[in-house]
């Protein structure tokens, strides 16, 4: 991967934990898009079967839209299913996934909610 | 050159050649009064005053003309805008048409359509006379592009189509031609 790709995607997992840009769920499933005023960004998830209800293969895609709404491949990596290591699109992903969903959030919130209806009287 | 007009300048005409002959008869010595000078006066007098008719409708026509133009322009303009109007309000029909289709498992009659719709808006940009926010627009014009391909993957068996986000978006497009449309109306 280059590595001002490498970058951008870096920069993009930064400002999505940082709460600084939100994506959204985009129209295909395990897709989110990120609309900036310079481009657009698309996050995608897919799975490919390797061995018949077993094995996967998990790719992720990152694609960027330019004003001349000309699609532009960032990066692409595939993670076997059994294999333990994290990339940068991976780390992108949950990040815009979380954005979208605000699970961390929400569970932290219902967390202070519950621990504060738990305070003894 | 109008009817009154025309009257108008005759009878100038015969009033200035009356004058004229008057003029010849009271004030010309008798020694002159002759055919030759007679003939050349009213020769003279009828090209001065054919002269100044030519100029004149020379004016007039140049009038019609620029009016002409202008008429010319005010309705093809006209013509342009009831074009666009009619397009807005068939690409708006087909965007709900694409929903159905989407919802109906059509996939390629879907895309088919959307291609129709992905050129619209490219063209919409070019009608004049419509104001609307361009990086708004530019942003939907970008996510038909992301429809567009994700129809494809859906076609191809290569990803999932999420039916609702994409019904949605397409309201986006549909609400957005329809303000277009308004306003277009309204003009």
């Amino acid at each position: 991967m280059e590595t001002r790709y490498a970058d951008l995607i870096k920069k993009l997992t930064k400002l999505t934990i940082d709460g600084n840009v939100e994506w959204e769920k985009s129209s295909t499933e395990w897709q989110y898009r990120l609309e900036l005023k310079s481009a657009t960004f698309v996050i995608d998830k897919m799975q490919t079967q390797i061995v018949e209800g077993i094995l996967y293969n998990t790719s992720y895609e990152l694609i960027m839209y330019n004003n001349r709404n000309i699609e532009i491949s960032i990066a692409k990596e595939t993670i076997a299913t059994n294999s333990n290591e994290n990339s940068i699109l991976y780390e992108l992903y949950c990040a815009a996934e979380n954005s979208y969903l605000k699970e961390t959030e929400t569970i932290k919130k219902v967390m202070d909610e519950l621990n504060e209806l738990d305070l003894p009287i | 050159m109008k009817k009154h007009i025309k009257i108008f300048l005759g009878l100038l005409f015969i009033i200035i050649f009356g004058l004229i002959i008057g003029l010849y008869g009271k004030y010309t010595p008798d020694y002159q009064k002759n055919i030759f000078n007679l003939s050349t006066l009213i020769g003279g007098y009828i090209s001065a005053y054919g002269l100044f008719v030519a100029i004149l409708q020379i004016f007039a026509l140049q009038a019609i003309t620029q009016s002409t133009q202008t008429a010319v322009k005010e309705t093809k303009e006209k013509v342009e805008q009831i074009l666009s109007i009619s397009d807005l309000a068939k690409i708006v029909a087909n965007i709900r048409f694409i929903e159905e289709c989407i919802n109906s498992d059509k996939y390629e009659l879907a895309k088919l359509r959307l291609c129709d719709v992905k050129d619209f808006m490219t063209r919409v940009e070019f009608i004049k006379r419509i104001e609307f926010d361009r990086e708004e627009f530019g942003r939907l014009k970008k996510r038909v592009e992301i429809g567009l391909s994700n129809l494809d993957k859906q076609i191809n068996n290569k990803g999932k189509l999420d039916k609702i986000i994409f019904c949605q978006d397409m309201e986006e497009v549909a609400t957005i031609l329809s303000t277009l449309e308004n306003q277009l109306k309204s003009k």
